[in-house]
């Protein structure tokens, strides 16, 4: 009796095991669902859903080079220094102004430093931001929609197929130095 | 304004999110330690059953492991800062490139300087700069780094305590007004070719009209400044110029390392050195010295002499010159050695034949020797030709003798001020006591050093200058040239130009800026006739660096005949020469680690200097390299270890200048010893070539931290020589030998592009620009001196340095390495994790994440290319991790790592053209070392493209590969070096 019981502790260790290394440790670094909350609640639904401000309004750093970029606080305050002046949110703004100091916002979306992304080339590509952002539109806190692991970025350029000018799978397929370097 | 931090900023503190994070088993993970609830009871139960401690550890770590492995999946968080107000032209992710002007030397490069977020990154040559067409040397590609240097000041000082500009400018006025009732103010500056300084200068002298100005050099220019006005009666400036020049002789001038300009002379000496450009002329070097420089290594001829013979060289060229003209010159008869005066016949002949179109050079601070080189360059016709006279009115050259008396009065107690910027006596005067003494009498010292130095120890003020990459400032450059320099960073603290602090003190209320521009408006703008409007005009001088269309003034230089003497006196013992390293130069950056660590050119020794001794030299002493010996002349002594220097002039000692600092940032105290107070004050100048000098050995040793060690080619025929006429022909026996071998890999499928690379070795000159460029670029980590002695060095490119020849007088040719990307890479097949692969255009790519840190690749490498990770080497100087470049990763311990052919430019080139939906163009990028390399000996295009210049190059010229037989398919080949005797 003892030795099947300890059988099966064993086996119930081993198991625990495979299901923690196979599973779990692939989704180390995996911070898929990522929703933190920020200094200011700023609200993309908001501004992108209700307000169909376009993405690249404030994230015109996405067609010029690597990052989207956070936007400017004066940005902000191009609308905010006259729409809800009064809101304890764009308080926060004008605190940040006055007292010259950047506003922390906690960053959701984050690739390792050995990746290369180039957002540029992505949206010169006409690759809609949703579709690795997911429906930014209707969140109210930023989260991180997609996993951004290297299969999933792989999935979509081995599915891409043709696409002018060039083929998208030969640009990526087995060099390693195109995003790792 | 504050310090915009950089985005990205590591958070260290570990946040959870319980309710967001995938969790064991159901249960929210916040915490290591914690298990899900029953796993520890059963961890204990299996242990129980057991009863075995030994067994208990190893299931019990088993499973702590795997919860704190897979709670591992949370990473730190990052904040991301975005600007309060940003700039309109930054955009994050994407360089802006501001032209300027370079502040390593007095030579005033132009530069294209590349930021990033606001801050700069990467200096690069202006192509459109009228001398320097793109150059740069080690020194300006180093000075990216000593804008981040930590030990700079960070606010004014008074007295040691941090005081504000406010209270000095309330506080300094008042005592000068003082200074200058008791006695005279003076301002010590380096040599200062800022016509806009020299203004603001003449206001402060309005102010305080018992002042004085006086430049200084350690490492003086001033004889050949002085010799002008003797010979030519024009206090004048010379510009040198080889762009048509067919013999150049050189007497002591290392006119390609360290002295006057290199990166101008380099640019025109490779141009007219290429044989097949100039279908079949080819300037000829001829360099008689004593020290065995870097222009000496590339000469056609070299002539070792000792030290204090250059002198006598001189007087026998102008005897043979002077005879040739029949213009005879006066001076003394001297008896010299009959081999010397055989030599000199055959260079004076040499010289004869290609009148006008000759130059000769001197790097001598003897008045009477640059007298002689003038009279020389005269009568060869050379004047207004290879060289012009600049009137110096734009200028303030330092004056040895000037400086001397200065001293003196400051030993006497009548100078009542001392004020100083870009000169540092504290550290470099020959007699530190004397000057000891001589400030210890002055009762008010303000230093605007922008780091702490020997000289501004002593001062009561500090008010921290900028670094020249926050500055504006203006040069003359002659023949109505000016460039520009434009700060490319706010500056980084409380410092302030030193420009500015005078015109407060003078009570002026414009700032620098603002005077710079009424300055241009009043005397440049004028005298141009291409824009009407200022703004125009002076939009356009701050887009380009510079402006060249002014109308110059020359002035009439008229030779007169000169009275010479070379007569040195007895000659005992040694001959010892002090000289500039191409790194380290006269001492002000020896607080740069990577000039530090830059192998020097000829010795290939990083982080120290040492006393140079030729071959014969040194076996009569019974010393070999690393044994120490003790230099004396007089009551001077210096105990330095030996290097035995094949070439070096006989009966000589060499030692290199500006080491040996003691206040300085930690990179640079205590590197070396100092040399300085070998120098002499004698016939008006500082002689930095010293007779009657005594070499004793010592007891000890010491190791030299040497990069290359191995001199011998092993008969590989690794360096190819070929003769002028060779170089011309159009057969193809003596290059690319390589027949078509078989290989047991497949071929590389062809991608769009096939990237290599052609070096020529012709061309090379040793400078080692490419070197600290590609540190810049890449983040190339700085490993210091007990790791150079291990071979860890990390630089991706290395210049390696081959003698031929005998002992006394070799041949030397340097060839810069770097990774070869072979087709077939011995590197690709060992890796057991596949780190290293091959593109579809050719590069061998080393991917930095999967590297688990063999180092099998390394062993495989027959070129010795790749470079490891030993230790920690990235940076933790929050300063130092600005000059990082974004572009490319910063590699950690356990990574190997090597030349990319900056695959981060390539993709940048890529997406450029993808933009334009276009394929990649010739001139779309550069890499690195192409780009920064001042005689364009590196050309790095698409192999696959007929039409660019890198195989035009390889198929008229038909280069070889490093190793044919090893049959790696190396994708950069050599241009043989052509030799002209």
């Amino acid at each position: 009796m003892k030795k099947i019981v300890t059988g099966l502790l064993v086996l119930t260790v081993i198991g625990l095991f495979v299901e923690l290394a196979a599973v779990q440790a692939k989704k180390i670094g995996n911070t898929q669902g990522y929703e933190p909350d920020q200094p200011i609640s700023f609200s993309h639904k908001i501004h992108a859903g209700e307000n169909k401000i376009n993405c690249r309004y404030c994230h015109f750093a996405s067609e010029r080079g690597r990052i989207a970029g956070i936007p400017p606080t004066q940005l902000c305050m191009n609308c905010h220094d006259q729409v809800r002046k009064d809101s304890p949110e764009i308080a926060k703004l004008r605190e940040a102004i006055a007292d010259q100091r950047p506003i922390e916002w906690v960053r959701v979306h984050e690739l390792p430093a050995f990746v290369y992304f180039n957002h540029s080339e992505h949206v010169r590509a006409e690759v809609n931001c949703q579709e690795c952002h997911g429906p930014v539109e209707s969140m109210t806190r930023m989260r991180q929609h997609s996993s951004l692991t290297m299969g999933w970025c792989l999935d979509c350029h081995r599915n891409m197929g043709n696409a002018p000018p060039h083929d998208i799978k030969t640009a990526t397929g087995g060099d390693c130095a195109r995003c790792h370097y | 304004m504050p310090l915009l931090k950089w985005m990205g900023t590591m958070d260290d503190r570990i946040i959870d999110a319980p309710k967001y994070w995938q969790s064991i088993e159901g249960q929210p993970v916040s915490d290591a330690d914690e298990f899900p609830s029953g796993f520890v009871e059963e961890i204990f139960e299996v242990v129980n059953a057991n009863k075995s401690r030994r067994e208990f550890l190893t299931v019990l770590g088993f499973s702590v492991a795997i919860p704190a492995l897979t709670s591992c999946h949370k990473i730190p968080v990052t904040k991301a800062l975005g600007f309060l107000n940003r700039e309109e032209d930054t955009v994050p992710g994407v360089a802006n490139w501001y032209a300027s002007t370079c502040g390593g030397c007095e030579a005033a490069c132009g530069l294209l300087v590349k930021t990033r977020e606001g801050r700069p990154i990467k200096v690069e040559g202006n192509p459109d700069s009228p001398h320097s067409r793109g150059g740069v040397c080690a020194v300006g590609q180093a000075t990216v780094l000593s804008l981040y240097d930590s030990s700079r000041f960070i606010q004014p000082l008074a007295e040691g305590q941090p005081t504000t500009w406010a209270a000095i400018d309330g506080k300094i006025p008042e005592l000068l007004r003082t200074a200058n009732s008791q006695g005279k103010i003076v301002l010590i500056t380096g040599r200062v070719s800022s016509p806009s300084t020299l203004a603001v200068i003449a206001k402060f002298r309005a102010k305080y009209p018992n002042f004085e100005h006086i430049p200084y050099e350690p490492f003086s220019y001033s004889a050949l400044f002085e010799s002008f006005e003797k010979t030519h009666g024009l206090s004048a400036i010379p510009n040198y110029s080889l762009s048509d020049v067919d013999t150049l002789v050189s007497v002591g001038a290392d006119f390609l390392g360290s002295w006057y300009g290199p990166v101008a002379f380099a640019k025109d000496y490779s141009a007219q050195r290429d044989v097949s450009k100039r279908k079949g002329a080819m300037l000829r070097h001829v360099q008689v010295e004593a020290l065995m420089s870097v222009a000496g290594s590339n000469a056609d001829l070299r002539v070792p002499v000792a030290a204090g013979d250059e002198t006598h060289v001189l007087a026998a060229l102008v005897r043979e010159i002077s005879t040739l003209s029949g213009r005879s010159i006066e001076f003394p008869a001297l008896q010299l050695d009959a081999g010397l005066l055989t030599a000199v016949r055959a260079i004076a002949a040499d010289l004869w034949k290609a009148k006008g179109k000759s130059l000769v050079l001197s790097g001598s601070n003897r008045v009477d020797d640059q007298m002689a080189v003038n009279a020389i360059n005269e009568l060869l016709g050379n004047m207004g030709r290879s060289v012009k006279l600049v009137a110096a009115t734009e200028f303030a050259v330092a004056s040895d003798t000037r400086f001397e008396n200065l001293v003196s009065e400051m030993v006497g107690g009548k100078i009542s001020a001392l004020l100083s910027i870009d000169a540092n006596p504290g550290y470099a005067y020959y007699a530190p006591e004397r000057w000891k003494s001589g400030v210890s009498k002055v009762p008010l010292q303000i230093s605007f050093a922008d780091a702490p130095n020997e000289t501004s120890k002593s001062a009561h003020y500090i008010c921290p200058g900028n670094h020249f990459l926050e500055s504006w400032n203006d040069h003359a450059l002659g023949s109505g040239k000016y460039g520009l320099t434009q700060p490319t960073i706010q500056p980084l603290r409380a410092t302030r130009m030193f420009q500015e602090s005078l015109l407060r003190w003078a009570g002026e209320t414009l700032d620098y800026y603002d005077f710079i521009r009424s300055h241009w408006k009043a005397q440049i703008f004028s005298r141009q006739r291409r824009q009407l409007l200022f703004e125009g005009f002076w939009s356009q001088a701050v887009h380009d660096g510079g402006i060249d269309v002014v109308e110059a003034s020359h002035a009439k230089a008229t030779f007169k005949n000169p009275r010479l003497n070379f007569d040195l006196g007895k000659r005992e013992g040694l001959d010892l020469i002090l000289y500039q390293k191409t790194g380290i130069r006269d001492g002000r950056h020896a607080n740069n680690p990577w000039l530090h660590e830059l192998p020097d050119p000829i010795t290939k020794v990083t982080w120290d200097n040492y006393a140079q001794l030729a071959p014969e030299t040194a076996s009569k002493n019974g010393v070999k390299t690393g044994d120490m010996i003790s230099i004396q002349k007089g009551t001077i002594h210096l105990s330095l270890p030996v290097l035995v220097q094949p070439g070096l002039g006989t009966n000589t000692v060499a030692v290199a200048v500006g080491y040996g600092r003691s206040e300085c940032g930690k990179a640079g105290v205590g590197v070396g010893k100092n040399s300085y107070p070998f120098v002499a004050f004698a016939e008006g100048n500082y002689q930095r070539i010293q007779r009657g000098v005594q070499i004793t050995k010592a007891s000890g040793h010491y190791e030299l931290a040497l990069t290359q060690t191995h001199h011998v080619m092993e008969g590989r025929d690794l360096v190819r020589e070929v003769s002028k006429a060779e170089a011309l022909s159009t057969a193809t026996a003596l290059h690319s030998t390589q027949k078509e071998q078989p290989s047991m890999w497949p071929e590389h499928k062809p991608g769009e592009n096939r990237w290599g690379m052609a070096i020529d070795l012709s061309k090379c000159t040793g400078c080692s620009a490419c070197v600290i460029s590609c540190q810049a670029e890449n983040n190339v980590p700085v490993v210091g001196r007990e790791e150079v002695l291990k071979r860890r060095e990390m630089h991706w490119i290395r210049l390696d340095r081959y003698y031929s020849g005998n002992e006394s007088n070799p041949s030397v040719v340097h060839q810069p390495i770097l990774c070869q990307h072979c087709e077939n890479a011995p590197c690709e097949t060992v890796c057991p994790v596949l780190a290293t692969v091959h593109s579809s255009d050719g590069l061998n790519q080393q991917v930095y994440n999967r590297c688990v840190g063999t180092r099998y690749c390394a062993n495989n490498c027959p070129y010795k290319v790749r470079r490891f990770n030993w230790f920690e080497y990235s940076q933790d100087d929050a300063w130092g991790r600005m000059a990082l470049n974004p572009d490319i990763v910063v590699r950690s311990r356990g990574v190997m790592e090597k030349c990319s052919f900056c695959i981060q430019r390539i993709q940048e080139g890529r997406l450029k053209a993808k933009k334009e939906g276009r394929k990649v163009a010739e001139g779309d990028f550069k890499v690195a070392c192409q780009q920064s390399c001042p005689s364009d000996a590196i050309v790095f295009g698409d192999l696959a493209d007929p039409d660019s210049k890198v195989a035009k190059l390889l198929e008229h010229q038909k280069g070889y590969q490093l190793l044919e037989e090893l049959n790696v398919r190396p994708r950069v080949s050599f241009l043989p070096k052509v030799r002209n005797p």
